[in-house]
């Protein structure tokens, strides 16, 4: 049997036992392990679980992941989420649907702090449905635009999917962050564009709020200052050569905590909560990469993205034909994939694909981590909307589901934008650094 | 106190112990930055000491979060089957990260006698010190697929995943 049709028997068993329950890292590692042994023999075990489960958790570059989750942790138990949506609320509450689009502007500033999709989505769900509800806003549409706004935590830097992206495919993470911050705003503006929609065809979805007087709007803007000045802090600090990412990330995680402290919010238990969390999410990451590191050693000397090149060459595919499959590809696995898991299984395969077809590896980095971000708001697997009926007190999961399609549609608009566009997102990194 | 429950206290007590190492980090990140900023003075070998204290945090975290089923894994296609049958896919699950991660921690106990003498690049700490962590975490993390394996077996599914 050629080694083509092993990586792709492989690509198969491993998916067969993803579906069957088996952790992730835990199906990765068999299916290298078992696959490297028939292409390469007994003797590459050695090396392949000798070197490369420890050579992939030891560089410095990962340290930056523990950094930015405990960044966000903090953050999250900062009660930062509730001030950015209060005003919010205060500037743009007034409009019609105004609550819904001062989730998607409160979503993307917690994005900025936290990177964390699932988390911001927990707490803004916490914050925003209730306002909404008490509001006489549809459930649908509440639902929807927290699920939506909650993954613009993962687009917009610093995020925690595009620093394993950058460090799995040895690109800049600074490049990459900026490389973010246009698709994010893209996608927070096509969020809000999605709710005008909904609420000029149907008004009874979101009755309008009663205006917010000056004074209210003043102190809204103070209350904007303390993430302003955390975001300002983190990515300054990177683009101004004052600090290497990791650097700060820590600054980050700790000005998280002090402003945990500042807000009277750093107890014992917040502590503890944080640095639970913060283990228990690079614990995940960090097991994800040990199988990663098998898999991905399997995958080259299967020779399998050469078999595919090989094939897209036969068929006189064009190149954008080529990403927009994946894109598919990409968004049909997010039904039932984690993000990271999708990115990491993956990218063995099309990384090699897309180099070879001479894109650039930053703009293909935004398309990916926009569209693994897609997944977390798609049934059935949408770990979103799981989150949100199960925060949020009488919400069902098809209640979200349904709230979510506008925004699935703007996803698509957006995607579409970015693929065909690369200009979106490489525009400031080349114009910066 | 049973094995389990035993073995399930250790484990997180190891993984909470572990994420000091990450609030050792961020402080000697700072107190460097600080130095910098304020003096010519650095921390010295900081590259090192932090991907120490990262490893150390990381690798000491996975075995417990075996036993809080926190490793990704996709209930969707087994949610809906008998539960003896996703019991059974439980334990072959566990059976097979026992599996993989003995021989992770095998082939890497043998390379990590092979770079016994090696250091790192800065401030020269003993590569066994890297070593170490990670080895410790792979190995309570076999323990914990035991003991994870013990559990269903005695106990059954978890009252969460019968719901």
């Amino acid at each position: 049997m050629s080694p083509p049709i092993i990586g792709a028997i492989g690509v198969f068993a491993l998916l067969v036992l993803i579906g069957l329950r088996v952790p992730v890292a835990i199906a990765m590692g068999v299916v290298g392990i078992v696959g490297g042994v028939a292409i390469n023999g007994w003797t590459s075990l050695g090396f392949v679980l000798g070197s490369q489960p420890f050579v992939t958790v030891v560089p410095y570059s990962l340290s930056v992941i523990p950094l930015f989750v405990m960044m966000g942790a903090f953050a999250a138990r900062a009660g930062l989420s509730a001030s950015l949506y209060q005003a919010l609320h205060a500037l743009i509450g007034h409009w019609r649907g105004g609550l819904a689009s001062a989730t998607v502007g409160a979503c993307a500033l917690f994005g900025a702090v936290c990177g964390s999709s699932l988390a911001t989505a927990a707490t803004m769900a916490r914050v925003a449905i209730p306002e909404m509800r008490s509001l006489g806003y549809d459930d649908r549409l509440s639902a929807g635009v927290v699920a939506a706004g909650g993954t613009l935590g993962i687009l917009i830097p610093p995020s925690i999917i595009m620093v394993i992206y950058a460090i799995m495919t040895e690109q800049s993470i600074g490049r990459m962050f900026l490389a973010g911050m246009v698709p994010g705003i893209l996608a927070a503006v096509l969020y809000v564009v999605a709710v005008t929609i909904v609420v000029t065809l149907r008004p009874a979805m979101a009755p309008r709020a009663p205006r917010a007087n000056a004074a209210a709007k003043c102190a809204a803007f103070g209350q904007l200052a303390p993430v302003a000045l955390l975001f300002g802090a983190v990515m300054g600090s990177i683009y101004l050569n004052i600090a290497s990412p990791t650097e700060a990330a820590a600054v980050g995680a700790f000005g998280a905590m002090v402003l945990a402290a500042a807000r009277r919010k750093l107890t014992w238990e917040v502590v503890r909560e944080s640095l639970v969390e913060t283990a228990q999410t690079t614990a995940v990451i960090f097991l994800i990469l040990v199988g990663t590191s098998v898999l991905q050693f399997f995958i080259e000397t299967s020779t399998l993205p050469t078999l595919l090149l090989e094939l897209i060459n036969r068929f006189n595919l064009p190149p954008f034909g080529v990403i927009l499959i994946i894109l598919v590809i990409y968004i049909i696995l997010g039904c039932f994939l984690d993000s990271l898991s999708m990115m990491l299984i993956t990218l063995p395969i099309f990384f090699p694909l897309i180099i070879k077809l001479g894109y650039d590896p930053i703009w293909f980095g935004v398309l990916v981590t926009s569209v693994v971000e897609i997944g977390l708001i798609t049934p059935p697997v949408g770990m979103n909307l799981f989150i949100i009926a199960s925060v949020t007190e009488k919400m069902k999961f098809e209640v979200a589901a349904q709230g979510v399609l506008p925004f699935l549609a703007a996803d698509c608009v957006r995607l579409l934008l970015l693929a065909s566009i690369p200009s979106l997102s490489l525009f400031l990194p080349s114009l910066l650094m | 106190m049973t094995f389990e429950s035993a073995s399930e206290r250790v484990l997180r007590f190891v993984s909470f112990a572990a994420t000091f190492m990450f609030v050792v980090g961020v402080l000697l990140t700072m107190a460097d930055i600080f130095l910098r900023s304020v003096s010519t003075l650095t921390v010295h070998g900081m590259v090192d000491m932090m991907q120490l204290c990262v490893l150390t945090g990381a690798m000491l975290a996975i075995p417990h979060a075996f036993l809080s089923d926190q490793h990704v894994a996709i209930d969707l296609f087994v949610e809906h089957a008998p539960t003896r049958v996703q019991l059974a896919l439980r334990i072959v699950a566990a059976l097979l990260a026992i599996a993989f991660l003995s021989g992770v921690l095998w082939f890497s106990y043998q390379q990590a006698l092979n770079e016994a003498h090696d250091t790192s690049q800065t401030i020269g700490i003993p590569m066994t010190w890297y070593w170490a962590p990670f080895l410790a975490g792979i190995a309570l993390s076999v323990f914990a697929n035991f003991v994870l394996m013990v559990q269903l077996w005695r106990h059954g599914l978890p009252a969460k995943a019968i719901e």
